[in-house]
């Protein structure tokens, strides 16, 4: 039993340090409200958006093929492989592409987010704006919030394009299915509102994204090593963070029409 | 340095008394006791070194001053307010009458050497940018460094970057600045003209000069005040007279060691 007590400590310790890092989440929502300063913000979403699309687009795009290889060869015993469009269509936009081109922009932007925040914190850059009488919440969290939180979405957007071009190449090159239905099925479950409801969705897991990844950057050890350490846990913990918030969203939204 | 997102305190000024003033402050970090029961009153409108060697809180104190950390027990006094039972707006403007020097200068590494004293002018003092640049240039003009303005702070030797960091803090004219191992990481010939630059430049301005150091030939070169932190003790605190010529066995030693023998 003797290894039941530290055990049983580490996972306390998660757990208090989880509530910390949530209990940022109300404080970076709060320096989005106290003007963050406009100059800094346009560009920094710019550059959210700029630098997150390629990845966005490349993982999409490669994720909208593989589901329709998947879904055409399961329903292909069934003599519909053209209907593997009406799945991936469905799946793909209202789940898939969201999550993973949030996912994309926690590893690319909320990384960035993470370790300029823990640079300017381990360079004691934060400190000095504090002793300036100055709120480095809403001059540096304040603005890549608001990155995120219109950057996602937006790349939400060009996910569920990516995935659907991804799934319409494969579909007319490999599988050889008639290109036409193959688009027509793609599109033909899918509502303007899945659009926008993956938009929201790219809005909440931007802001977790954001915050999650803010914090990790405020709260660094010291050193070249506290940096790279914070980035790392940004990155792990705004994966988890989006993937349980964007399964609670659909359950949300979705888990009522399935009833 | 008006700010009309935080209304003026109705405390009045009290120009009488100590710039700074410790009363029994303690800080702890776990059971070691980083600040032990330091009591210290810092003079107006002087150069105060607090001396002390590696890890003996000098760090911690300035933080404590700063409302950067909160002590664990005991009174901080900054310019006549105390600053635990100061709200967190009345925190924020009183640092704006305070500037400080960090001992790596946490200068911001994306702006260039111009916009780095200029930032302080523009975000806490509204001044409008174009102005706030020609003061910033005529600033790092009286600090040494004219020509420098569009370099980035890594492009500058670290003599140079100590400069920029003087000059950012001196800004926004505050009443108090802090600085934190101004020489340390120099060679001799930088050093000294780094203490000449602060001794001229607090000559001119008038300003409390609080020096953080273990550096005794800075201390002696610059300070008109000093004090020695030893384990987190205040060992002795008086005018650089009464302390050079302490005869306390514990400031002896620290002195007699680091003193040029004569
Ligand atoms: N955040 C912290 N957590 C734990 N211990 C700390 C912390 N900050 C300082 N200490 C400890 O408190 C003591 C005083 O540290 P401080 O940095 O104030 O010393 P210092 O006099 O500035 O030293 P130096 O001349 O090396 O800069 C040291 O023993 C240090 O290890
Ligand atoms: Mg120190």
């Amino acid at each position: 039993m003797s290894g039941a007590r530290p055990a049983r400590s580490r996972v306390a310790g998660a757990l208090l340090d989880a509530a910390a890092a949530a209990a940022f989440w109300p404080r970076a929502a709060g320096a989005t409200l106290r003007g963050p300063p406009l100059v800094d913000t346009v560009l920094l979403t710019l550059r959210l958006v700029v630098t997150s699309v390629p990845v966005v687009f490349a993982v999409t795009f490669f994720s909208g093929a593989m589901l329709t290889v998947q879904a055409a060869a399961s329903l292909a015993p069934f003599g519909g492989g053209a209907l593997a469009g009406i799945a991936v269509g469905f799946g793909g936009i209202r789940e898939v592409f969201p999550l993973l081109a949030a996912a994309s922009v926690a590893a690319r932007s909320g990384a960035e987010i993470a370790s300029q925040l823990a640079t300017m914190r381990v360079t004691k850059q934060i400190e000095a704006l504090e002793v300036m009488g100055l709120d480095p919440l809403r001059l540096l969290v304040g603005p890549r919030i608001v990155a995120a939180v219109v950057g996602t979405p937006v790349c939400v957007l060009v996910g569920c394009g990516a995935g659907m071009l991804g799934a319409q190449a494969i579909g007319a090159w490999q599988l050889g299915l008639d290109r036409g239905a193959m688009w027509s099925n793609l599109w033909s479950g899918i509502v303007a509102a899945d659009l926008v409801v993956g938009a929201l969705k790219g809005l909440v897991l931007g802001f977790l994204l954001g915050a999650v990844s803010a914090r990790e950057g405020l709260v660094a050890g010291a050193g070249a090593r506290g940096v790279g350490s914070a980035t790392n846990r940004a990155v792990i913990r705004a994966l988890v963070v989006v993937s349980c918030a964007s399964l609670a969203l659909s359950s949300a939204i979705y888990g009522r029409l399935a009833g | 340095m008006s700010d009309s997102t935080i209304p003026d305190s109705a405390a009045p000024e009290h120009t009488g008394g100590p710039a700074v003033l410790l009363e029994h402050v303690a800080k702890r970090f776990g059971d070691h006791a980083a600040i032990d029961d330091v009591t210290l009153a810092i003079p107006r409108g002087r150069i105060t070194a607090l001396l002390g060697p590696s890890g003996s809180g000098k760090s911690t104190l300035l933080r404590l001053i700063t409302g950067l950390s909160r002590p664990d027990a005991g009174s901080v006094r900054v310019l006549g307010e105390e600053l635990s039972t100061l709200p967190r707006g009345g925190l924020l403007k009183l640092r704006r009458r305070m500037g400080m020097l960090f001992q790596d200068n946490a200068l911001f590494q994306s702006l260039t050497v111009v916009d780095n004293v200029a930032f302080p002018l523009v975000r806490v003092a509204r001044v409008p940018t174009a102005e706030a640049k020609r003061r910033a240039l005529a600033l790092l003009e009286q600090v040494g460094l004219p020509g420098l303005g569009e370099r980035r702070p890594d492009e500058l030797s670290g003599g140079q970057r100590k400069r920029v960091a003087l000059a950012r803090a001196l800004a926004l004219e505050p009443e108090v600045v802090l600085f934190d191992e101004p020489t340390s990481g120099l060679d001799p010939q930088t050093s000294a003209a780094i203490d000449a630059l602060l001794r001229e430049t607090q000559r001119r301005l008038g300003t409390t000069f609080v020096v953080i150091t273990h550096d005794i030939i800075s201390a002696a070169a610059i300070a008109d005040h000093v004090g020695l932190l030893v384990d987190g003790k205040l060992r002795a605190f008086g005018s650089k007279d009464e302390v050079w010529s302490s005869t306390d066995p514990q400031v002896r030693a620290f002195l007699d060691r680091r003193l040029p023998a004569g």
